[in-house]
């Protein structure tokens, strides 16, 4: 009658994306994870990256399907009131259901496809940049004054 | 291999069974068994083949008895089988090849795959059926030897025929089993063949490359850090030469006001800049959650989806999935109303039940549709709180742009200032907050530089400790290489040794064979077997002679080749001809008569009753243990054996 739930234990973006996503969590160099104030790496988490790179996908309202893909982390870092409900609402939003909430595959899915089209956004705006952190806030001060002027 | 007898049952034109007990005994180990031309000589060697290998009888017509077949009843069955008995190292064997034909109609019969069973009595006189049955008779007579042992006289000489070298060479590997070292030294060569391509895919000098690499790594991070402390160290003096300065421009009191002024403007400085540091601080945990407003869109069209599932009364569902499961399972309401089996009630239930939603997805449902309500006021907050935090950002930049102003014009009025040594030392110690400003600058690029040979050098390490185990895979490889080649190349001389040493033996063996069966023995000198496998006679001058044999001495020839063959390899196997005599004048008879009993352990003739008279039959007289008859009824058309003595 119904499915049975899949379950997705870790998440994937192209292999040649995952030195970018390193470098954006301040994984990697002692001198990275040291720095302080502006200098500081942007994120926190690979899986932060990743939920911002799935949020610039969306916004971009494209899906990039994974050709070489590597794992990047664990779902399980993932907090479930709030990075879950995202991808959640992604995935209800997406389908235009709620059945796909059975399907962590799928969900995880449709994710990994928008981070894969707005990691290039992040790549070209923020990791090249010589203060990520400074680079990242005004990306983000755009989009939010984008959204409030498309409310409006 | 000693045959003791041989069962023929309704096989061709055996009808009935038919037996043939045969002699074994050393010194009377000819078995006879005569007959006129189709009386079934050859079906009796072609029943002894295909018993033991299912060769070349189905090709010659109907296994099954002709008679047999007509007189079985339509529905009824009837067996051809051919049962050899014989023994071999201390082991009696029974082998059993039998074809079933059913009669489906009165000129209809279906038949069906030979069976074949081999038992055999062990030693200590344990019966047991052997398993691998076609493997066993290999392993005791292959059947491509066999072909050496039970033969058509008439076709024997092929070994002396022209052209025969292909013959004898495989004739002489087959027997003596030189097949086997072949198939050995073939196999360690395709061996040795394989490590060497293994060893090609290993690239050599790449553990050297990353050694080097590694050193040249090493010296670098050597060179940088050595540059580093040095530029610590004069960061180090200028910060001391600064403090000493301070010193001195605070012991004067012309700039006394001037120089607190600069200390109180400094401290404030770096309070403001701990302020900006914190602000980032605080403005990355904003942007850490910055991504949930830019799902904003998405959110509030799942929001709208789960309402209007809620507004459809679909989630909360009005009645549980699990409450309904239950009322079915306990058949009684909660008000204790029976619901029956087939009872309108029942039915009832089982449509609400088809409408839940699974307990589980609600679950899910509800939840999500709780976060994101509680998402939704972060929605709003986080662009605020990110414009805020960017507008004391701007606060915090003015205050310390001004304050860096201040401290600039302050520095320039001391600089400037009437009293020389004033001067002198605010120019210094601009100098030095110059160079403190290049030497920051300058550390923190050797030490991004010193970080990022680290990393280049983990990677090399990493990479040389998969080269080492790669090389030392190589190295065994390269061991076991070398010993497949030696083993290969010593295994070749042995193979070419072995049979040359073979070539050697059986030459002489069917040298003093042919002499004693062929009768003009003073006109052939010697037999030679050359190199590659070419059969040649010596006539009495030296010249070859086998393009001048006649038929006959080609045969002889061939017999010899054969005996000689046997002998060395020590194959305990019976001879078993077929019209060996057709084409021998008397005297070949006389002599064959006479000779192969005593070459071989055990012989059966298969002959005409023309073929075997007068002296032959009397040289052969005495080694005769068993003599049989093929008898063929012309008003039946049937063989039955018939035993003479």
């Amino acid at each position: 009658m119904k499915a049975g739930r899949t379950e997705r234990d870790r998440v994937y973006v192209e292999k040649r994306q995952i030195e970018g996503y390193r470098k954006m969590a301040g994984i990697g160099t002692a001198r990275r994870r040291k720095a302080v104030g502006a200098d500081a790496p942007p994120f926190r988490d690979l899986k932060d990256v990743f939920l911002m790179a799935a949020c610039l996908g969306v916004r971009a309202r494209q899906r990039t399907p994974l050709r070489d893909k590597q794992e990047l982390t664990r779902t399980s870092y993932f907090e479930k009131e709030t990075d879950l409900a995202v991808l959640r609402a992604i995935a209800i939003a997406e389908t235009q259901g709620v059945q796909v909430l059975e399907d962590e595959d799928a969900i995880f899915t449709i994710a990994e496809e928008y981070a894969n089209t707005g990691y290039a956004e992040l790549e070209s705006r923020v990791l090249g940049a010589g203060r990520p952190l400074v680079s990242l806030t005004d990306l983000l001060l755009g989009e939010y004054a984008d959204e409030s002027a498309g409310d409006s | 291999m000693k045959l003791e007898s041989i069962t023929l049952t309704n096989f061709r034109q055996f009808y009935g069974d038919q037996t043939l007990k045969l002699a074994r005994d050393p010194t009377k180990n000819v078995t006879v068994i005569s007959g006129v031309n189709g009386a079934g000589k050859t079906t009796l060697l072609a029943a002894l083949n295909w018993c033991l290998y299912q060769e070349n009888a189905s090709a010659a017509g109907e296994l099954v008895n002709k008679r047999a077949l007509t007189e079985t009843p339509v529905g009824f069955s009837v067996e051809a089988k051919v049962q050899v008995v014989f023994s071999h190292e201390g082991e009696r064997y029974t082998v059993v090849r039998a074809q079933r034909a059913n009669r489906i109609s009165d000129s209809e019969w279906n038949r069906e795959q030979p069976s074949f069973s081999v038992s055999r009595i062990r030693a200590d006189g344990q019966f047991e059926t052997v398993h691998n049955p076609a493997g066993a008779i290999e392993s005791i007579l292959p059947s491509s030897v066999s072909a050496y042992f039970f033969f058509d006289g008439e076709k024997i000489d092929k070994f002396a025929r022209p052209g025969h070298e292909d013959e004898v060479r495989s004739a002489v590997k087959q027997v003596l089993k030189i097949e086997v070292l072949e198939r050995a030294r073939n196999h360690l060569a395709a061996v040795a063949r394989e490590y060497r391509q293994e060893l090609g895919s290993h690239a050599s000098g790449e553990l050297n490359e990353l050694l080097q690499r590694e050193a040249q790594l090493r010296d670098k991070l050597g060179t940088n850090k050595s540059d580093l402390e040095t530029l610590r160290s004069e960061r180090a003096a200028a910060e001391r030469q600064l403090k000493d300065i301070d010193g001195r421009l605070a012991e004067l009191t012309a700039v006394r006001e001037l120089v607190a002024k600069r200390g109180q403007l400094q401290g404030d400085l770096t309070a403001r800049e701990a302020d900006r540091d914190r602000l980032w601080d605080d403005v990355r945990g904003i942007v850490h959650k910055g991504f949930i407003p830019l799902a904003c869109k998405a959110m509030e069209q799942a929001g709208a989806i789960l309402d209007e599932k809620r507004r459809r009364g679909e989630i909360p569902p009005g009645i549980r999935e699990q409450f309904l499961q239950d009322l079915l399972t306990r058949g009684r309401c909660i008000c204790g109303r029976p619901i029956g089996e087939d009872s309108k009630e029942r039915r009832a239930l089982l449509t609400l039940l088809a409408a839940a939603v699974p307990s589980e997805l609600e679950n899910v449902v509800l939840r999500t549709a709780g976060d994101l309500r509680a998402l939704d006021s972060l929605c709003r907050r986080l662009p605020l709180e990110l414009r805020d935090a960017m507008r004391k950002k701007v606060a915090i930049d003015d205050d310390i742009e001004r304050l860096e102003q201040e401290l600039d014009d302050l520095s320039r009025k001391l600089a400037d200032f009437d009293q020389e040594d004033v001067g002198t030392l605010e120019r210094k110690r601009r100098d030095l907050c110059d160079a403190l400003v290049r030497l920051a600058g300058e550390i923190g690029r050797a030490e991004t530089l010193i970080s990022e040979l680290h990393t280049q050098l983990e990677a090399v390490e990493a990479d040389i400790s998969k080269a080492q185990v790669r090389a030392q895979h190589a190295k065994r490889v390269w061991r076991r290489f070398t010993l497949a080649s030696k083993a290969a190349s010593a295994l070749d001389k042995i193979c070419d040794a072995f049979a040359a040493d073979m070539r050697q033996q059986i030459r002489e063996e069917a040298k003093k064979i042919f002499d004693t069966l062929i009768w003009k023995s003073s006109q052939f000198r010697d037999i030679s077997i050359s190199d590659d496998y070419h059969l040649e006679v010596l006539d009495r001058w030296g010249f070859p002679a086998r393009p001048e044999l006649s038929a006959g001495e080609r045969q002889v020839l061939s017999l010899a080749f054969i005996c000689g063959m046997s002998k060395v390899t020590g194959e305990e196997a019976p001879l078993v001809m077929d019209t060996p005599f057709a084409r021998l004048s008397t005297q070949h008879r006389e002599n064959i008569a006479t000779q192969v009993p005593r070459i071989t352990k055990q012989l059966v003739l298969l002959v005409t009753d023309e073929e075997l008279h007068s002296r032959a039959r009397d040289n052969l007289a005495a080694r005769i243990g068993a003599e049989y008859e093929l008898v063929f009824d012309q008003s039946t058309g049937c063989t039955s054996v018939r035993f003479v003595r």
